[in-house]
């Protein structure tokens, strides 16, 4: 079997790329030890077999954080594997450092030179022969997004080339010579290590890399003086830092490479240009903006409606058609437990998410995502984020999990944590069915938009008070604005389904656990000590009927939970019969904001550490709590 | 030379000195804003949005802060354009 790595760097369209070639049977694997992970895939083209990594998207081989570490490593110890270097032609001097740099690990590598339509819509034309020469390595045009030109990469793989040449393998002599200089002061067992030339080693050593240093650092702590000497004499030479000096030679050197395969042709100003001048304008862009929420949420609950009712009428009438069947007793509680709960996440999460996770491909796909970002920098940097930011709180109007895994792409700690954390509160597809299924059933849409409003407000608030609490000034927004794509069936296809993985493999089972063991509490009249364990909270505190008790703790398993098992636990199908105006709002707004499901915590935990994750968890009750007796009380007054 | 912020939309001018941290700079050199390179302002959002740069056939958003720590040269601004990198040197010391 071959095995391949994908690099590239981010918006290169590697993982259409990817998708192009292993479709959906791609399986998401993770770094030994590490949160992040890659995609794996396999192909089978004309009776051999291949293994497809699709690597984390990477501007350059220094890491500079965690994921890009781990990438790295995996890079580096897959040493009989090829590297396929996906390039986005209309952006190719920049991403040339990138391909220099992976020359320089002197591993089998092909350069798949991706999106040549839309760089030579921009003008820009690139002789992919003589790149190919220069680089020495074979150079091969496509465009991923219409599957053209992936199997062609593949193909060129088999020479298992080693570029070899000295363009890309030599910098401006006394650089060189520094560098040859402190490679071959390094221990021969050392650099054997790495199954790396000793050349790319001292390269990185003098751009203090971190895993290089780590590891000299390990092996030798000493030879860490003759890399900061090697160092001093550059920076004396050059008038700045040792790293910035190679970094100024590989950029040197994919400028020239650059200028002498590409010629430029005059062309009219694009479509997209102009395209943006609407939609990133400082009004009509915010209004753009509205109506493609508008219109997405609006999609996303018609389309969900429309499939609930059919899903679960299936439900219902096999749960009948199973107690025709089996006798009483604990066998059908369990069994109509697990279809029941299969029922609530086939027939109530399913039709919801999975228009939701099409839609929200469609967004990043097409390079609208990031221009919400551009749009509401402004409106973030008020609670101390910045543009970027805004991705985990749309995200999570979807799923919190997500939401929380997408503050991992902000730059600094403090703003992943905040991100992460505030994340949490925006109302879920979950608690939404909960406020349209509550609110706005009974109460109206104006109740349920006011609560998603207060939602907004509370979320800015605690924004504000964490920007007050730790000063540290965000570091801003740096972000590619992608070119306008028209997204491809099969990669939002493809992507959509990966995601929807982790809600079959990981929601599922909690929804049917849980409903086995509402059952099983009602079975043996537990549910009557649970509900008066918290009766001072929901009954005293909030002015609730003791049965909703229960509700909350099956809440945390899955938000929507709360909702079903409140009409179970009333025993109504009508909850007006059974509680107030007062009551429904107050329990919408505590299980609006209240702790967040089981899922989410799990993976705080994982992104913020368990004492972000506790403290989190019972934040958000007390803000809760809080909220709903100001609720309480408001509605009192009002009524 | 002034800072990115205070060009004009539309106006192309020649990126001098980038200031801040190394972190920052690695993460604008990636993105293609590297001394002497030329870099056009696309568009200057509302009240204290970000910039969009456009720097080698892509289009890059920078918040306000960072854009003021980029130095540039506006074209026919011919005192400083000519060494570029050099001059970058001057204004460091």
């Amino acid at each position: 079997m071959q095995r391949i790595l994908l690099t590239g760097q981010p918006n290169s369209g590697k993982s259409t790329f990817f998708n192009s070639l292993t479709g959906y049977k791609a399986l998401t694997g993770n770094f030994p030890g590490a949160t992040v992970s890659y995609q794996i895939g396999s192909l089978n083209l004309m009776g051999t077999l291949y293994s497809i990594v699709d690597l984390p998207g990477a501007y350059s081989l220094i890491p500079s954080d965690k994921a890009e570490f781990e990438t790295k490593k995996f890079i580096i110890n897959e040493q009989d594997s090829t590297i396929v270097n996906v390039v986005d032609a209309s952006v190719m001097s920049r991403s040339l450092e990138m391909t220099i740099e992976l020359i320089e690990l002197q591993r089998p590598i092909v350069v798949a030179l991706n999106m040549v339509d839309s760089a030579r819509k921009k003008g820009i034309l690139i002789d992919a022969k003589k790149l190919a020469q220069l680089l020495d390595a074979p150079v091969v045009e496509t465009i991923a997004n219409h599957g053209k030109g992936t199997l062609d990469v593949i193909r060129a793989t088999h020479g298992k080339h080693i570029p070899a040449n000295a363009t890309t393998l030599r910098y401006q002599r006394d650089v060189e010579n520094e560098i040859v200089e402190l490679a071959e002061k390094l221990p021969e067992d050392l650099v054997a290590s790495f199954h790396v030339p000793g050349r790319t080693v001292a390269i990185r050593l003098l751009e203090n890399d971190p895993f290089y240093v780590k590891e000299l650092e390990r092996f030798n702590g000493s030879l860490l003086e003759v890399v900061s000497e090697c160092q001093q004499r550059l920076e004396e030479r050059h008038g700045r830092p040792a790293n910035f000096v190679i970094a100024a030679e590989r950029h040197n050197l994919a400028m020239s490479i650059f200028e002498q395969v590409t010629s430029f042709e005059r062309t009219k100003p694009t479509l997209e240009s102009q395209l943006d001048t609407i939609i990133l304008h400082p009004f009509w862009g915010y209004l753009i903006l509205l109506t493609v929420f508008y219109l997405f949420f609006t999609a996303v609950f018609k389309t969900g409606s429309y499939f609930e009712g059919f899903i679960l009428s299936q439900f219902e009438a096999l749960g009948k058609l199973l107690g025709g069947w089996m006798s009483q007793g604990l066998g059908l509680l369990i069994t109509n437990g697990f279809v029941q709960g299969l029922g609530a996440g086939l027939g109530i999460a399913i039709p919801y998410i999975i228009p939701f996770l099409v839609g929200l491909s469609f967004l990043e796909d097409t390079g609208y995502m990031a221009r919400i970002a551009f749009l509401a920098d402004n409106v973030m940097h008020r609670i101390g984020l910045h543009g970027k930011a805004v991705i985990p709180f749309v995200l999570g109007y979807g799923c919190s999990v997500p939401a929380v895994m997408a503050a991992r792409n902000l730059e600094t700690r403090r703003d992943q944590v905040v991100a992460a954390s505030l994340s949490v509160l925006v109302p879920c597809s979950a608690r939404t069915v909960i406020i349209f299924g509550l609110v706005g059933f009974y109460l109206g849409p104006v109740y349920a938009i006011g609560l998603y409003i207060l939602n907004v407000f509370v979320i800015g608030a605690l924004g504000r008070i964490a920007a007050m609490l730790d000063p540290r000034i965000t570091p801003g927004l740096v972000l590619e604005i992608p070119a306008y794509h028209m997204p491809s069936l099969k990669n939002v296809a493809a992507k959509t389904w990966i995601r929807l993985k982790d809600f079959f493999t990981v929601v599922i089972p909690f929804l049917i656990i849980g409903t086995i063991a509402l059952g099983l509490l009602e079975y043996y009249h537990l549910d009557t000590t649970v509900n008066a364990a918290l009766s001072p909270l929901t009954v005293t505190i909030l002015g609730l009927p003791k049965a909703v008790g229960t509700t909350l703790i099956f809440g945390i398993f899955k938000k929507e939970l709360s909702l079903m098992m409140l009409f179970q636990a009333l025993g109504t199908n009508t909850i007006t019969d059974v509680m107030t105006i007062q009551q429904i709002v107050t329990f919408s707004v505590f299980t609006v904001f209240y702790i967040p499901c089981i899922s989410t915590i799990a993976v705080l935990y994982r992104e913020t550490g368990w004492k972000n994750t506790l403290g989190v968890a019972f934040g958000t009750t007390g803000l809760a709590v809080l909220l709903a007796v100001t609720a309480r009380l408001v509605m009192g007054i009002v009524l | 030379m002034k800072s990115l912020m205070e060009l004009r939309v539309g106006e192309t001018a020649k990126v001098m000195k980038i200031s801040g941290g190394f972190r920052m700079q690695v993460q604008l050199k990636n993105l293609g804003f590297h001394e002497g390179v030329t870099v056009i302002l696309a568009k200057k959002s509302a009240i204290s949005g970000p910039l969009m740069v456009a720097v080698n056939g892509s289009n890059v958003a920078i918040g306000r802060g960072i854009a003021s720590k980029i130095l540039v040269s506006p074209a026919g601004d011919t005192t400083e354009d000519a060494h570029a990198t050099d001059s970058a040197h001057g204004a460091a010391k």
